[in-house]
């Protein structure tokens, strides 16, 4: 039996020490599908502990066929797509006033040397977390799920309970909008879209 | 543009040969569409995780403790109510038979005993009813009915199963 296998039996025998070394375990990738899934570093904490919580709760019905990881991100992707379900109205009128003040995603890094570098690398992913949100909640999943987590077609398809073809379609267009926003959002296209002309004005 | 098949050679995350691999980045150079498809692919792949504030699991254990907290305080108050209406009930239930507490224990055991012989009775009749009136049913009705019946019981039941598998099936796959 490993160390994981060994805390998950402890925790189901009512050890809180043991779940929380399963918690400090997974602490990053669940905040991290949190908080790419929201946005929001404040509701990604909230999202987070709530998963581990529900974990918790149900750790008796986890299934030891499958990795605890997966079984995991399951709870917490699905607790997001409701959350953003919920939430999806009132955020729809919220975000269009928001758009140009939006709050830029604070992500530092220490070992940066080229500042400019450094620069062009975070607006990339600020540009990467708003094509995020722009996606349907299931569609963001499966993104964050290929993506962060090298998840495969087959696991993303158990994890959100879709079939492999429905994940396959929802990976393409979510692809094909990341694309599309970011190619709306290019320096050039800006330059484009100018009225004047010039980039100077 | 024809984008194929250098879209789905990016959207399916193909390993290229070196032949693919030099046609895709003649293609890139002249097509905006899928060099945004591409970047969009790097960008999702060189994304960082991010990690929570310090002491995530410690802000979790103090979550998981008033959780309890407040379940514990949910239950007693269940419990509490759960023991006022069911002494409420039992009283209520009681409340016509108090006089009778006051009668003599024997006077009291022959009541009761007088009590469950009615209550025998009733329950004698009630069954002597229920077979009479399967008899009738069953001279009333032929055998071909009931056949019937049972078939269009079973008919229904089984479209019912099947449809119920098919829409659900029909949502998944829609999903």
């Amino acid at each position: 039996m490993n160390e994981e296998m060994a805390w998950i039996t402890q925790a189901q025998q009512g050890n809180d020490e043991a779940f929380a070394r399963l918690v400090e375990h997974y602490q990053t990738p669940v905040f991290n599908l949190c908080y790419r899934m929201l946005g929001e570093p404040e509701s990604a904490e909230d999202a987070a502990q709530e998963s581990f919580l529900r974990a918790y709760q149900n750790l008796t019905r986890y299934d030891r066929q499958r990795p605890f990881a997966t079984w995991l991100l399951s709870i917490a992707a699905h607790y997001c797509i409701d959350r953003l379900r919920k939430r999806r109205f009132l955020m729809f009128s919220l975000d269009a006033e928001r758009e140009d003040d939006e709050a830029p995603l604070e992500l530092p890094d220490a070992s940066a040397i080229n500042p400019e570098h450094e620069a062009v690398r975070r607006e990339e992913q600020e540009q990467l977390q708003v094509a995020l949100r722009s996606l349907e909640a299931t569609d963001r999943a499966a993104v964050i799920l290929r993506y962060w987590y090298d998840f495969s077609e087959i696991e993303i398809a158990e994890t959100l309970k879709l079939t492999v073809s429905a994940v396959k379609s929802r990976l393409h267009r979510a692809r094909k909008a990341v694309a599309r926003f970011l190619l709306a959002n290019t320096p050039e296209a800006r330059v484009e879209r100018t009225p004047y002309g010039s980039p100077a004005l | 543009m024809d984008h194929r098949p250098y879209e789905d050679w990016l959207l399916n995350d193909e390993r290229l040969t070196a032949e693919k691999d030099r046609d895709l980045r003649v293609h890139l150079r002249n097509c905006p569409e899928c060099t945004a498809l591409a970047r969009a692919n790097m960008a999702l792949r060189a994304a960082p995780a991010t990690a929570p504030a310090e002491g995530f699991a410690l802000r979790f254990q103090a979550r998981l403790r008033a959780q309890r907290r407040v379940q514990q305080g949910r239950s007693l108050f269940g419990l509490f109510l759960l023991a006022v209406v069911g002494a409420g009930g039992l009283f209520w239930l009681l409340l016509p038979y108090l006089p009778f507490l006051a009668l003599p224990p024997a006077q009291l055991a022959g009541l009761w005993i007088s009590n469950l012989v009615y209550i025998g009775l009733t329950v004698r009749a009630m069954g002597a009813l229920g077979s009479s009136l399967l008899n009738v049913l069953a001279s009333l009705v032929p055998v071909y009915a009931w056949a019937l019946m049972m078939a269009l019981g079973t008919g229904m039941g089984f479209l019912w199963t099947v449809s119920f598998r098919r829409i659900g099936k029909f949502a998944k796959s829609a999903a």
